[in-house]
């Protein structure tokens, strides 16, 4: 515990060179997010909406109504139940190594136990808060605001603990190695 | 100032990380596609299903329309005669949902189908069913006529191809299931 500060170079370097790719990894998640959800509780309500729920029951009878082809081509992107269970089987995994990795790296780094504990209980409470609240959203539409905070406040919070952990890999593995104690 | 410049360019970083959903490769928009299947169209119309539309294609597939997929995108001349219909809807598959369009004649046979989105991962194996955008082996099929999987993309290889086949016919035949439905309340 503690003793990524005073390994070798090139230890030091791996755990910093994969933080960085994951920032940048980050950017383009952002950019995915800004395309094809929302960072607003109210977006993300709106996009994982259930497409059974929100409607009214259908009509008696089939209605028409005249409509401008053009308009089809506006893409609505909305997220459907399937959609939804496979990407919770591809990106749960993938968070819970992401999580799995940041610990690895935080037990290396000089902290208290109790600061270790909280940040580790963090990386895995964010993707279980960000997924329980896109499927909160899809389930319960009525309530799909709150939800749709939910899964927000879950990714901000693992950006959270990539920004701690990133910024105390940077100080304590290059710019204050030396002279200082084990916490 | 640098240390500060750094700091918000981190919380930048921070920010980002939100859970998203994989998008869809969009091969043909919805709109181009009803324009160009139904090409002696002059106006189009939306129709939305009711329920007895509804009722019959779940007792006939066993699946039950959503909100989107219960319509039709009707085509008419400017007289009002009815040119064909489209119908759209997703069909779901092991490496996500598919979205299948099936323009229909006035008759209810087949004017042309296509996959209008399909995710990056099943890309490789949806493409090779299409030939110049659409989907080979159904055209001109009559709505009693079940669309046959092995006929759909003749030359596509593989077992994931004639996989994507099997989920894009059973597609095709909800499809079928809707505009029967549709044209039979419109009997009524």
């Amino acid at each position: 515990m503690g003793k990524l500060p005073e390994s070798p170079f090139e230890v030091r370097l791996a755990a910093t060179l994969f933080l960085l790719l994951m920032g940048l990894a980050n950017v383009f998640g952002a950019w995915q997010v800004r395309n094809f959800a929302s960072f607003t509780p109210s977006g993300v309500a709106e996009a994982f909406r259930s497409e059974h729920e929100g409607h009214s029951m259908p009509a008696a009878v089939s209605e028409e109504k005249p409509v401008d082809p053009a308009s089809l081509n506006v893409e609505q992107h909305h997220t459907g139940r399937e959609l939804l269970v496979q990407d919770s089987h591809v990106h749960i995994p993938v968070y819970a190594m992401a999580a799995a990795f940041f610990a690895l790296i935080l037990f290396g780094l000089r902290l208290s136990r109790r600061t270790r504990i909280v940040l580790v209980f963090a990386a895995f409470a964010a993707p279980v808060l960000d997924f329980a609240g896109l499927w909160g959203a899809h389930l319960w539409s009525e309530s799909g605001r709150l939800w749709g905070a939910v899964a927000v406040f879950g990714g901000f919070l693992m950006g959270l603990v990539y920004l701690i952990l990133l910024v105390l890999t940077l100080k304590q593995c290059w710019f204050s190695r030396q002279g200082e104690g084990h916490a | 100032m640098r240390r500060l410049l750094l700091c918000a360019a981190l919380f930048g970083f921070a920010l980002t990380l939100d859970a998203h959903v994989t998008p869809n490769v969009v091969l043909v928009r919805r709109g181009d596609f009803v324009k160009a299947s139904l090409s002696g169209a002059t106006k189009f119309f939306e129709k939305t299903l009711g329920a007895p539309v509804i009722a019959a294609v779940r007792a006939e597939t066993g699946w039950t329309p959503s909100g989107e997929d219960a319509k039709l995108y009707v085509g008419r001349e400017d007289a009002g005669r009815l040119v064909g219909s489209v119908v759209f809807l997703w069909v779901p598959s092991q490496h996500g949902p598919l979205s299948v369009g099936v323009a229909f004649g006035p008759d209810g046979k087949i004017l042309r189908a296509t996959v209008l989105e399909v995710g990056t991962e099943p890309l490789v194996w949806v493409r090779p069913l299409l030939v110049n955008g659409s989907l080979g082996g159904v055209e001109g099929l009559a709505l009693s006529q079940a669309p046959d999987p092995s006929r759909i993309g003749l030359l596509a290889p593989g077992a994931m191809s004639r996989y994507y086949a099997k989920v894009i016919a059973e597609g095709i035949a909800r499809a079928q299931s809707i505009e029967k439905s549709s044209l039979g309340a419109a009997k009524d």
